[in-house]
């Protein structure tokens, strides 16, 4: 009884788990274009995630630029 | 001697007539000094290996630099698509020239290769792309000069209204849906454990236990994932229909609430599965409607990259820029040669000729001079002009062609597809029927809980999952099949309404014919060169022009640069080079220049050539037809359609092509609101019809057609407009499409024909109460799956 019980609730929440991180995928548009999942197994090589990494810094050095400017005013 | 690939596009050229570069130790060869720019530039900044991403396919050799990239950065333009987040700007980008998984690379990387574009995602399917970027850093004539400095284009459209609507449905469907098979899955593992139990007892228990999981999983399922049904519900008893929705979400109800009441009492079976399985198999159902609805048309997108949203107005002395909604009547608008006027007016000074094809459909441009009148939307080929508004933007010929647009979308007859008018009687049936058998059933036995479970088996047995899913099955295999054969259709709902279908209407030019003069015959006098002919025609954009210079283009000329190059309005062309004179125009032209015309006895359409005063060769175009117009025809008279054909070309033309065709049902110049008109007058007489067209001209009569097909070549309105979209443009795909709605309707039939079979079967057995959990459950399954074998049929 006890060890149905745990495996019940192990095993749900693994495949919660699952679900939780599939939905947030979902939301963050990892799936918005099914053509580009299929691709981006093509551009994996060290550069592309080299570069990937500097667009994400990009993107937040200007946003921090932004924010500080709009503090100064 | 060898044809060599240009480095650039991979295209094979003359050896001769490529442009040779020593930049570095190796000699490459290039078709044009564009290529040779895009080359040098991606070579310069690194990014040469995508040469090895595009491995084997061809490119297009760049376009000449356009030079509008100031209308960019004006205040109407940045309003109308820019959008600001957190102080940075995002445009949406239809990047034109992308063919391949490399181009897309490139162009990010391009891109964010610049200073202040923090974001450029570009979608693989469509070639839209999302930039987002710090205007102090960057201006958007800038982000577009960067795409087309690597030999693409790019235009802004308008987001907003098309695809956030459709793509927010689309996410929130799969998240209900993630939930619900999530859900779904677990509680069967879990039934699995009770009908186990059911045979082989289980101890009390562990069943609550399971019975207590069961609901916990069924209740997301069937409140979150499922709210669509119960808002369906709640919508069609406020209209006083009983639809699908009221017998998926009061069957799911009851059983849930029946269950929780097990479940509390420990004693009985529960049905939580039964409530997710139901959930779950029909809002699979719904979300394959969806997949494959139309999105809704935005018209003013389609025609944004066509419409100018400035004009160049006088006011005193000087020239200034105006959005055209600032233009009162009155003012007086300067043209030049490639700008597209905005609003109607009449010339006071200058001339040129026009191409009107946007709103006639008439590809031949049209001289005008002054008191001509000018329309709104139509381009000016060549000349310079200055011309005197008579109306405003919003009571201007384009503008008013997109209100008539709207009405007749209004129009468009719908109809209403078979499950939805079956589903209606089918619902209420049931409700009825569980209502009786539980009140007999109590009057009979007297035993509320027994009479209540036998009430709500009835409604459970009948699960609409088969009928649910009999459409939207059949539907998708039906749209696969015709994607696989280069049709498109945009919504599921056309497949059925094309099975109707008993008339169909094509327009002349561009559906029927191809839409562009092509040689037929040549005749030669004396022998020229060539290559000098080749170089006077590319200065030209006359469709004739056009027409010889691809005759021509088969033997790979290059061209050299004429001094003195002509153009004259609807004559003909004039050039000179290392003395001598050139002159390719019609025989009025060669005649008023002293030039002896040799009368070749040629009908249909002429281009003559002279050098140095001497006729030399004779060009005969025609717009041919279509290759496979007369058997597409011939094939649609045979299944007993009507076959009409509209165009806006003179009688003669017209009566010639449908002779041709065996047409006996023409209409000639023709407007493009008379083309409507005369589709809806076929349709008020009874008439189900197909229109077939693919320029600006059709799009009224395409849109208050049941159906508008649209050539894939065509303009980019039509296609928008279209329903259903020939991608291959061939005419023999139209009459595919036809079948293929019939075939789809047919097993659609089929698959109702099936579910409803089911439950004359199992409703009577549940209203007499011999429905135990297990068959219930099982013969469930059985009759979805029946539907789902049924329709993988039509394949073959």
């Amino acid at each position: 009884m006890s060890v149905l019980m745990m495996m019940l609730i192990v095993s749900l929440s693994l495949g919660l788990a699952g679900l939780i991180f599939f939905l947030w995928g979902l939301k963050h548009g990892q799936f918005d274009d099914g053509e580009r999942m299929m691709n981006n197994a093509l551009f994996d090589d060290e550069n592309d995630l080299n570069e990937a990494f500097k667009r994400e810094e990009k993107l937040k050095k200007v946003l921090k630029e932004k924010s500080a400017k709009k503090a100064d005013l | 001697m060898p044809n060599i690939a240009c480095a650039h596009c991979s295209l094979e050229f003359d050896k001769a007539s490529l442009i040779e570069d020593k930049n570095d130790e190796q000699t490459r060869y290039f078709c044009c000094s564009g290529c040779q720019g895009v080359y040098n530039l991606l070579k310069s900044e690194g990014l040469d290996d995508f040469y090895d991403k595009t491995r084997n396919s061809t490119l297009q050799p760049p376009k000449e630099k356009l030079s509008d990239a100031a209308q960019f950065d004006s205040k109407s333009y940045q309003d109308r698509y820019v959008t600001i987040k957190d102080g940075l700007h995002e445009v949406s980008l239809v990047i034109e020239g992308i063919h391949c998984s490399a181009c897309v690379w490139l162009n990010e990387k391009v891109l964010y290769n610049r200073d202040g574009i923090v974001k450029a995602n570009i979608n693989f399917t469509t070639h839209k792309a999302k930039i987002l970027y710090d205007p102090d850093q960057i201006k958007l004539s800038e982000v577009i000069e960067t795409i087309r400095s690597i030999g693409y284009d790019a235009f802004a459209y308008d987001s907003a209204i098309q695809e956030k609507k459709a793509n927010k449905e689309r996410s929130t469907y799969y998240t209900r849906m993630a939930v619900a098979i999530f859900a779904t899955m677990n509680i069967m593992w879990i039934a699995v454990a009770q009908y186990g139990g059911y045979f082989s007892s289980m101890e009390e228990d562990v069943r609550n236990m399971l019975n207590i999981a069961e609901w916990i999983l069924a209740t997301p399922v069937l409140f979150y994932s499922g709210w669509i049904f119960f808002r369906g519900a709640f919508y069609g008893i406020k209209n006083t229909i009983v639809n699908m929705d009221v017998l998926v979400s009061s069957g799911a109800l009851l059983t849930y609430l029946y269950s929780i009441y097990i479940t509390v009492r420990q004693e009985g079976e529960a049905y939580f599965d039964s409530v997710a399985m139901i959930i779950t198999f029909v809002l699979i159902g719904k979300f394959l409607e969806v997949l494959s609805k139309k999105r809704a048309v935005d018209r003013l997108d389609s025609m944004g990259s066509d419409m100018p949203l400035e004009a160049q107005v006088i006011r005193g002395d000087e020239v200034i820029s105006l959005a055209v909604d600032e233009i009162v009547v009155g003012d007086v608008v300067e043209l030049k040669s490639g700008q597209r006027a905005s609003v109607d007016g009449f010339i006071i000074k200058g001339e040129g000729s026009f191409d009107e094809a946007t709103l006639t459909g008439e590809s031949r441009p049209i001289f005008k001079s002054s008191d001509s009148i000018v329309l709104g939307g139509t381009l000016l080929v060549d000349g310079w002009l200055r011309y005197m508004v008579s109306k405003s933007f919003s009571e201007s010929t384009m503008s008013k062609l997109l209100g008539l647009l709207d009405s007749a979308l209004e129009h468009k007859p719908r109809i209403e597809t078979l499950a939805n008018r079956l589903s209606e009687h089918f619902s209420s049936a049931i409700l009825i029927l569980a209502l009786l058998t539980f009140s007999i059933w109590f009057m009979v036995t007297s035993d509320f809980e027994d009479s209540f479970i036998v009430g709500i088996s009835v409604v459970i047995i009948a699960c609409p999952c088969a009928l649910a899913l009999a459409t939207p099955l059949a539907t998708l295999v039906g749209l696969a099949l015709g994607t696989k054969k280069g049709i498109l259709f945009k919504e599921a709902m056309y497949l059925e309404t094309m099975a109707h279908i008993d008339t169909v209407v094509f327009d002349k030019t561009g559906t029927l014919t191809e839409g562009k003069p092509v040689v037929v015959d040549v005749k030669e006098h004396a022998s020229y060169d060539k290559k000098c002919l080749n170089s006077l025609l590319t200065t030209s954009f006359h469709p004739v022009s056009k027409g010889v210079l691809s005759f021509l283009s088969s033997q790979k000329l290059t061209t050299i640069e004429l001094d003195n190059v002509k153009n004259i309005q609807a004559k003909g062309i004039k050039a000179e080079f290392n003395g001598h004179k050139f002159l390719g125009g019609n025989e009025k032209f060669l005649l008023e220049n002293g030039i002896e015309v040799i009368n070749s006895n040629l009908q249909n359409t002429l281009f003559y050539y002279a050098v140095d005063g001497k006729h030399v060769v004779t060009f005969e175009l025609k717009d041919s037809l279509r290759v496979d117009a007369k058997e597409a025809i011939l094939d649609l008279k045979k299944q007993g359609k009507h076959v009409v054909m509209l165009s806006g070309d003179n009688e003669k033309v017209c009566s010639q092509i449908a002779q041709e065709l065996e047409i006996e049902n023409f209409f000639h110049s023709l407007t493009p609101l008379q083309k409507e008109k005369e589709i809806a007058s076929m349709q008020k007489s009874g008439k189900k019809v197909v229109m077939a067209g693919d320029g600006v001209n059709d799009i009224l009569a395409l849109s208050r057609a049941d159906i508008g097909i649209a050539m894939g070549s065509g303009s980019d309105v039509a296609v928008d407009v279209g329903d259903v979209v020939l991608m291959n443009d061939r005419l023999n795909s139209l009459v595919e499409s036809l079948s293929i709605g019939k075939r789809t309707y047919s097993l659609i039939k089929q698959n109702l024909a099936i579910s409803l079979v089911y439950n004359a079967i199992t409703i009577p057995l549940a209203m007499a109460g011999l429905i135990i959990p297990l068959i219930a459950a099982l013969s469930m399954s059985f009759s979805s799956l029946v539907v789902v074998l049924n329709s993988m049929r039509i394949r073959s």
